[in-house]
């Protein structure tokens, strides 16, 4: 085969290897939310890797569950509100009752619109740099903090916005590196410190009050990713001692103790307690034995809880201002208990 | 708080968050009472009486979004 004939089966090998890759992060999307069309969901995963900057391994391990799951809020809202091709066009009479929600709930449910309307009008009905260049901005800065950021710069609207500026300011700033994780580039893969959360809501708030729950929400959800980013460290270390032996991690899962795990893998000769890198391995699935995976970190909260962050923000609602010792002190108990497993 | 709930053609009540007039027609922006995540937008057409119906484009679902989402941000740069 001459020279060009080689380069040419080798971009179509690529072609097609990237094909599949998209149409596997597709079906992922797909199998996670009713009513997304494969076509849709492949164009979407087009974006989260070539411009958000998502690896597959990240988007089918769930890191990039809340991008997506915006995404669909604003695909839902632009299909059920456009008439379809295929559609017959029916008229409801209009007819109106009343009801009574907390104005809580009321606030969330516009928070969560505007995410929506934000991914209808920049994303699906007219990709504007603005919005591509924040997400972009984001993901150089780290992927732990992209959903935060995502939401609070897009409800910011435009880079240069005080409030996302102070506030990827703040992130930066509070950040640390996991032990022994890395980006592709070499760069280390950075998380937060859950105590300063608090002080970081508050930052962003006195700039945009606004932002309050939604903050609240994704502090919660950043708790998360640290716990799934500690995950991954200890994933990682599994797979320097098993030579991505798929087995160990299934007896890690079937044990779910830590400290049964780590005898094991000292009995069978995959570590050694002499290998400088030790305790570097126990520290790692020390810490993650203290925290837990939630999909939903508020919701994983004991509804006592829940009731405590929604008080608060009734409070804030009606006085329309954030009592800092108070709130930041009640974010920490409830970082706390989560770090003791306790509900 | 109180708010107005109107049920769609797919029998699901749907919360009232905003109206919005635009063009010489007022639409509704809906929240699902019983998912949060399910949204939409309706528009008021008037014959022998009121009725809800979807838009006609995504242009015209463009326009009013854009509405929305300007008025939520004018309201947090007043503060």
């Amino acid at each position: 085969m001459s020279r060009l004939d080689d380069q040419i089966t080798n971009e179509m090998i690529q072609l097609v290897n990237e094909n599949a890759e998209m149409y596997r992060i597709a079906e992922y999307i797909v199998s996670k939310h009713d009513g997304i069309f494969i076509d849709d969901a492949r164009e979407y995963a087009k974006y989260l890797v070539k411009t958000a900057g998502f690896t597959k391994n990240e988007i089918l391990s769930g890191k990039a569950d809340k991008s997506i799951s915006n995404w669909v809020r604003g695909m839902m809202l632009a299909k059920n509100s456009v008439f379809q091709q295929d559609e017959t066009p029916q008229e409801t009479p209009l007819k109106t009752k009343k009801e009574k929600i907390s104005p809580t709930n009321f606030k969330k449910r516009i928070m969560i619109f505007v995410a929506g309307t934000i991914v209808v009008i920049y994303l699906v009905v007219n990709l504007i740099t603005g919005a591509v260049s924040i997400i972009k901005e984001s993901v150089e800065q780290s992927r732990v903090e992209t959903s935060v950021s995502q939401s609070i710069g897009m409800l910011a609207s435009a880079p240069g916005n005080d409030a996302y500026e102070h506030k990827m300011n703040i992130i930066s700033q509070n950040a640390y590196p996991v032990p022994g994780s890395f980006n592709s580039d070499g760069s280390p893969v950075i998380a937060y410190r859950n105590e300063d959360i608090a002080a970081d809501i508050i930052k962003v708030c006195s700039h945009n009050p606004d932002l309050f729950d939604l903050c609240v929400q994704d502090a919660y959800f950043n708790m998360s990713k640290n716990r799934l980013g500690n995950m991954d460290d200890v994933l990682r270390w599994l797979q320097i001692y098993s030579e991505d032996k798929e087995d160990l991690q299934y007896i890690y899962e079937q044990v779910k103790d830590c400290d049964i795990f780590i005898e094991y893998l000292v009995k069978e000769g995959f570590i050694s307690p002499n290998n400088e890198d030790y305790p570097l391995l126990e520290a790692a699935i020390k810490e993650y034995k203290t925290l837990r995976e939630y999909n939903s970190p508020f919701s994983a909260l004991s509804k006592e809880h829940q009731k405590v962050i929604e008080n608060l923000i009734d409070e804030y609602e009606e006085n329309k201002s954030i009592s800092y010792p108070k709130f930041a002190g009640i974010l920490k108990e409830l970082v706390e208990l989560d770090r003791k497993g306790g509900r | 708080m109180e708010v107005n709930v109107v049920t769609l053609e797919n029998n699901k009540d749907y919360i009232i968050i905003d109206t919005i007039e635009f063009n010489d027609n007022k639409y509704l922006f809906l929240s699902n009472k019983d998912d949060e995540n399910d949204m939409c937008v309706r528009k008021i057409i008037t014959k022998d009486r009121e009725y809800l119906t979807k838009l006609e484009s995504e242009n015209e679902l463009e326009e009013v979004l854009n509405i929305f989402a300007t008025k939520y941000k004018g309201e947090k740069n007043e503060e």
